[in-house]
């Protein structure tokens, strides 16, 4: 598999600073990266990685990666594993943020005595009742 | 060309990432290897980390310290 390429040819002017001691800083825009995922994918590095997060600006983050080798091409091959981890860990967010209340609904229904979710999926109000079939409870039906 | 924060002396930790008593914690846990100083700030904390030993793997302790605050901060941040 080719070497990837040096972040700074690939990334805006400006995202990427190397330092004298081998380890990269990235910037990142908060309006696009979450901490919470800045975070989860920094977590996933600090086994191989020396990390240090700071604040660089209103909405911007500055990541410094170094291998806990000290070799520069796995710093560079980390910080791009972090990015694309970065991207997984964005979307997983967006997708639970989005889905929290389908989720909810569902296990409210599983921990719940009575129905809260009718046969089409829509939630039932609370205090209102489900509709009673009058036939079923009066019309006498012999045991077969 | 300037060394990284992971390399200084003095690093700042932002207390929004970085909670303060997850810091406390941290220098708990390493007060065997290293004596920290920490000054607090409103936003932020200067810490200044002096291993007890020194040797070539001072700037590793440093490194380390710092990986550890970063997992402590990272767990609290995700369980709230």
């Amino acid at each position: 598999m080719p070497a990837p390429p040096p972040l700074e040819g690939a990334l805006p002017a400006g995202a990427v600073a190397r330092f004298e001691d081998g380890a990269l800083g990235l910037v990142l825009s908060t309006d696009i990266y979450s901490l919470a995922a800045i975070l989860r994918s920094s977590y996933w590095l600090t086994d191989r990685c020396y990390v240090h997060l700071n604040a660089a600006g209103e909405r911007s983050l500055e990541v410094t990666l170094l291998a806990k080798s000290g070799k520069g091409t796995e710093t560079r091959n980390i910080a791009w594993e972090f990015l694309n981890n970065l991207i997984d860990s964005q979307l997983r967010i967006s997708i639970q943020q989005e889905t929290a209340a389908v989720r909810e609904m569902i296990v409210s229904q599983a921990f719940s005595d009575v129905d809260v979710i009718d046969d089409r999926g829509r939630r039932v109000d609370a205090g209102s009742l489900p509709k009673v079939d009058q036939d079923a409870i009066t019309t006498w039906r012999p045991a077969p | 060309m300037a060394a990284s924060a992971l390399s200084s002396d003095t690093v700042l930790l932002y207390h929004s990432i970085y909670p303060e008593d997850c810091l406390a914690e941290a220098c708990e846990a390493y007060k065997t290897f290293a004596d920290v100083s920490i000054e607090r700030g409103d936003v932020f904390s200067a810490i200044a980390l002096t291993p007890k030993v020194q040797s070539p793997d001072s700037v590793t302790i440093r490194r380390e310290f710092l990986n550890y605050v970063l997992d402590l901060s990272i767990k609290k941040h995700l369980a709230s």
